[in-house]
């Protein structure tokens, strides 16, 4: 295999890593290709699509804030900025470690007041650690927010992530987003979750307060349809696949009487052996 | 090496399930020495096939493959062909063919569809088996779904028991995809062990005792993927974002334990 394959197959790996477990895929990668240099740098770039897809957060000497890096507050390579805490920085994809920290313009009124709902929102529904940004975007009606909750257990064999992005347009009154949630079970097996969802939905324009509220209510909503969606997999996905019992409502009569099944199989009218 | 083995299957409890069989490519590409053990010990989803002589499908593995030919439990020929393929004997072919029958019932009653196959081979003082189903369902309400169920077992004869020894392996995905819902995609795959000694009167006694465990086990495996598994993710969905103000819960969590000191100094 090339290098290039190599690199290319641990690459995707990396980027399936489940939350909080990219350290532990990136040890098991190191063991299988048996610590290959040039496949081990080659994953430089997988770090950076997967810190910024997953919204890393980094601490910024001066602020206690944790700092969102996404592709809405990207400035260069390795290079982003926060306009809540005024400063832009480096940072390096594989160690995270952060340097160059300038200062940034700040937010303009409207959009600071964006960024205190934003505060007042996350903390009342997102349990630490979790973050938020409000990142101006080139033109000056458009806005981007970003929401990352994290909740990691791996002691208990658990790991978990929501993330919400949406950019605001302050004079159409637009707000178009996504937001995913990937969580990682692994008690004795492996349960994986990943979910995507397209959030189009609008806000008053002479009301900024309206923003946050807006999104508030399409989170809620979302929610509730997964809840109801893991409530009806009962009935639904599961008993589709495999009953919990036969139609006889009790389990099989097995020995010499399973005979017996197949004689009403065929005078009713059994299923086929078929895919 | 030892390293690398334990590496691989670290990281293929890490990755989507759902992924596996792509995975595994992969390792064995990065790592061409683990493939053999690796294709022994990591179970996939089962592949289809059908039996050129009797038109019917049947379930391939690891356990029904010699070389790249797959051995098919009705002709109990391979395919492509081999003039030389492992095949059980004459007598554990004739108890092969009772055990498909047997759990294509079984089949019938729990997956009302799908496919089953039954495959066993020669072991020293006893024999061995697999037992394998897929269904697969597709609904414009309810969403797709995958099982996958590979039962291997082993049967250690004991004069009027015998001692059977059961890894059970179920591998399931549930993907909806609704506009209110988004994409929803729901994957795991969960691995027991049971062993158990049971009377034995004659050959057919292998599969009622084989049936009955591998009953007990997969419903017990079923229950514990829709009510511990998915119930616990659900659980950690409501630990990332709460529904309700995190602050009022705090207060009324506060407001409780106080009611709840009170009563006890009453």
């Amino acid at each position: 295999m090339s290098t290039q394959a190599k690199i290319k197959a641990a690459s995707e790996f990396l980027s399936d890593a489940p939350p909080g477990e990219v350290k532990d895929v990136y040890e098991d990668i190191k063991a299988i290709v048996e610590d290959d240099d040039d496949v081990v740098t080659g994953l430089g770039n997988a770090f950076q699509v997967y810190n910024t897809a997953q919204f890393t957060t980094v601490r910024v000497p001066s602020s206690s804030k944790a700092v969102i890096i996404s592709k809405y507050n990207c400035i260069g390579p390795g290079k982003f900025f926060d306009s809540e805490i005024g400063k832009s920085f480096s940072v390096d994809y594989m160690s995270l470690q952060v340097s160059d920290v300038e200062d940034h313009e700040s937010l303009s009124d409207n959009f600071s007041s964006i960024a205190k709902d934003m505060s007042a929102y996350v903390s009342e529904h997102y349990p630490d650690p979790s973050a938020y940004g409000v990142y101006p975007q080139s033109s000056t009606d458009d806005v981007a927010l970003v929401i990352v909750g994290n909740k990691y257990s791996p002691s208990n064999f658990w790991n978990g992530r929501w993330r919400s992005s949406y950019k605001v347009n302050l004079s159409s009154g637009l707000i178009e987003g996504t937001i995913e949630i990937d969580v990682h079970y692994y008690e004795d097996g492996n349960v994986r979750l990943t979910t995507l969802k397209d959030i189009k939905t609008d806000f008053t324009i002479s009301n900024i307060g309206s923003i946050v509220k807006s999104i508030a209510s399409a989170e809620r909503s979302y929610q509730e349809q997964v809840n109801r969606e893991f409530g009806g997999l009962s009935d639904g996905a599961f008993k589709a696949l495999r009953r919990q019992l036969p139609v006889t409502r009790s389990k099989i009569e097995w020995g010499k009487s399973i005979g017996t099944y197949r004689l009403g199989q065929d005078i009713g009218g059994g299923r086929a052996n078929t895919k | 090496m030892e390293d690398t083995y334990d590496a691989a299957l670290d990281l293929l409890r890490r990755l989507n399930p759902k992924n596996v069989s792509k995975n595994l490519n992969a390792i064995c590409s990065l790592a061409p020495d683990l493939t053999e053990d690796l294709l022994s010990s990591v179970d996939q989803p089962l592949e289809v096939r059908r039996c050129g002589k009797t038109s019917k499908d049947y379930l391939t593995c690891d356990y029904n493959r010699d070389g790249d030919s797959y051995r098919s439990p009705y002709s109990n020929e391979y395919d492509p062909p081999l003039s030389d393929g492992t095949v059980p004997s004459e007598a554990l072919r004739k108890l092969e063919v009772t055990a498909n029958d047997a759990f294509d019932i079984y089949r019938d009653l729990y997956y009302e569809g799908g496919l089953s196959s039954v495959y066993l081979w020669e072991m020293d003082g006893g024999f061995a088996g697999v037992v394998l189903f897929k269904k697969v369902s597709s609904s414009a309400t309810k969403g797709n779904g995958d099982w996958d169920s590979i039962h291997v077992f082993e049967v250690e004869y004991k004069g009027r028991t015998a001692h059977y020894k059961l890894t059970s392996t179920i591998i399931l995905n549930v993907v909806t995809t609704s506009s209110a819902l988004g994409k929803f995609d729901l994957g795991g795959n969960l691995t027991r062990q049971v062993e158990q000694d049971l009377p034995v009167e004659d050959e057919l006694s292998h599969i009622a005792n084989i049936g009955r465990m591998v009953e007990d086990i997969e419903s017990k495996m079923r229950n514990q993927l829709q009510e511990v598994y998915f119930g616990k993710t659900k659980d950690i969905v409501c630990d990332l974002r709460s529904l309700g103000s995190l602050s009022t819960a705090r207060e009324d969590r506060k407001l409780q334990s106080e009611v709840v000191s009170n009563l006890a100094r009453a």
